[in-house]
């Protein structure tokens, strides 16, 4: 059995009398883990608390065999970790190879050479080298996404903790970064938190669904994908009942629903449909509670 | 030199050896780039005969002094006067040492500076509450998550963060005060007062410093700025005698102070590390 690089005991974290995360349970091992939910369900902040720049409020955290409560424990696990904030800004006046310089530079890359072609390893990987020289504000939004990212694969890192990686990238270049990520999970562990289910579903064989601070699923891919089997199918007309349903290109409509109506001609799922269900599911067990 | 009936002639191993290790005289040397300019064949054989790493490290100097921007001008003064290479960095990238910032605060400074020469007590008064107050505004704009956009991903590298607080801090401070401290003495009142100045400054900024353990750096320094001013025209009165708050009696206090919150800060600068002051 592999060891978990990651272990989470009952860490919650507050912001005043607001509760974002509520005593998660958590192990991770090396491979791409996708990270789902809905904005504010607390996935930007587990993955600070992951990255050991945020504290939980309570409960235990174990990153790569250290306590990041610890400050020189933190330090070596900083000294392991990528990290890709979901806002990541950049100095005014800063090229791509400039930013990436200044990172390397704070992960202790102290010997100039060593380091800039490190920093040309990592933009190469990205496919940024032709850019190096380039002012980050002159960079469209997507290259500026890819050379945060470059940052993050300094050193390759042995947990890769990534927030929105592929937000503006067209894609070619998703396509182009899955490959990347999926070469890092063979040696690292990789938590993706995204909006884009099929990131999800062409690079991970695990995902975690986040809801309202509380982990609603934590299993394979295929797994989340199998729970909504019988729950999409394809229709000539709109159905109100449908929990989402919408024209398709072929002038059919796709529906799915908790509960869909006999006699129907099933579709195929994606991971999209089955974390719409899980979410519409989530929310008739609350109201139920809530009755 | 071997005869081919299609291109007339290709060098042999032997010759393209003497060419790449710097032995042909400087005729054949021409005939054989001449020739490689147009001959695959050779460029193929050529090829097979030359040590790629050399010249993949010449291509990697090549691409690096192309793309490695050249040090600026903070980072060169900040290199030399001592720093490494990699401490001017990350000085240099500091929101506080950019140039419109930098200039702001500096004419700000002069401005109450040549208020105060003008004899009126208004103008004391004013150069008493901007002068400490430089060195807070340097601290606040040196780092954070309010002005530094890297902060987050600053906080998740292995560098220390007191260090580079620390580090940029001073720099700025190095900056702006050499020219508080050229006027002072052109200020009207007790001699002592160009030089007893820096004691309410050094107490403000180590109180900004310690406050930023529990707040954000930018609220801190609005607040003991805030408090300073508060304190001098509240001590100036209407006869606008500000420079009481530099009388003997209380200068102890201020260093009391600096050094009382250098050692909270001290003791409390493991929370800058994190975002949020809560653990």
């Amino acid at each position: 059995m592999t060891t978990p690089s990651i272990q989470l005991v009952g860490v919650g974290r507050r912001y005043g009398p607001t509760t974002v995360l509520d005593g998660l349970d958590l192990d991770l091992t090396p491979g791409v883990t996708g990270l789902l939910g809905p904005n504010g369900a607390g996935k930007t902040t587990l993955l600070r608390i992951l990255s050991t720049v945020l504290a939980p409020s309570s409960g235990h955290c174990r990153i790569l065999g250290f306590d990041p409560a610890d400050p020189d424990q933190r330090t070596e696990i900083r000294r392991r970790l990528g990290y890709l904030p979901q806002e990541s800004g950049y100095p005014r006046g800063f090229t791509a190879f400039r930013y990436v310089d200044y990172v390397a530079a704070l992960k202790e890359w102290t010997e100039r050479d060593s380091r800039h072609a490190e920093v040309r390893r990592v933009l190469a990987l990205v496919g940024l080298d032709d850019l190096a020289a380039k002012r980050m504000r002159t960079l469209s939004g997507g290259q500026r996404r890819r050379a945060a990212l470059a940052q993050a694969l300094l050193g390759s890192p042995d947990l890769l903790v990534l927030d929105e990686p592929t937000t503006g990238l067209d894609p070619e270049q998703r396509a182009s970064l899955r490959g990347v990520l999926s070469g890092a999970g063979h040696r690292s562990t990789v938590l993706l938190a995204t909006h884009q289910t099929e990131d999800v579903a062409a690079l991970c064989e695990r995902v975690i669904v986040l809801d309202a601070g509380r982990i609603l699923y934590d299993g394979a891919v295929t797994a989340l994908v199998g729970t909504a089997t019988g729950k999409v199918w394809h229709a000539d007309e709109e159905q109100a009942a449908a929990l989402s349903s919408w024209r398709t290109g072929t002038g059919r409509y796709r529906h799915v629903a908790l509960d869909p109506p006999e006699d129907v001609e099933l579709a195929e799922p994606t991971l999209e449909d089955a974390y719409l269900l899980l979410r519409a599911q989530a929310v008739r067990d609350r109201a139920g509670v809530t009755a | 030199m071997t005869i081919s009936p299609e291109r007339g002639w290709h060098a042999d191993d032997a010759l393209l050896a003497a060419y790449v290790a710097g032995r042909t005289r400087p005729p054949v040397t021409a005939s054989v780039e001449m020739h490689l300019l147009g001959c695959a064949t050779c460029r193929a054989g050529i090829a097979a005969l030359v040590d790629a790493d050399p010249l993949r490290g010449v291509w990697d100097r090549v691409v690096d002094e192309v793309q490695s921007p050249q040090p600026g001008p903070v980072e060169r003064v900040a290199a030399h006067v001592g720093l490494s290479g990699r401490d001017a960095l990350l000085v240099a990238a500091a929101p506080a040492v950019r140039g419109a910032w930098l200039l702001g605060l500096l004419v700000c400074l002069l401005f109450s500076i040549l208020a105060a020469t003008q004899g009126a007590p208004q103008g004391s008064t004013l150069f008493l509450v901007v002068a400490p107050l430089v060195p807070v505004a340097a601290v606040a704009f040196a780092y954070g998550q309010d002005v530094d956009p890297l902060w987050e991903t600053t906080l998740a590298a292995p560098y220390s963060p007191l260090r580079l607080v620390l580090l940029r801090s001073v720099s700025v401070v190095a900056v702006a005060l050499p020219l508080a401290l050229v006027a002072a003495p052109v200020l009207p009142g007790p001699p002592w007062v160009a030089g007893a100045w820096l004691l309410p400054a050094a107490a403000c900024c180590a109180l900004t410093l310690a406050l930023s353990t529990w707040v954000d750096v930018g609220r801190a320094a609005l607040g003991v700025g805030g408090v300073w001013a508060s304190a001098v025209v509240a001590v100036a009165g209407p006869l606008g005698r500000a420079v009481q708050v530099l009388d003997a009696p209380v200068l102890p206090a201020y260093l009391i102070l600096a050094v009382a919150a250098s050692a909270v800060f001290w003791l409390r600068c493991d929370r800058l590390s994190l975002l949020g002051r809560t653990s």
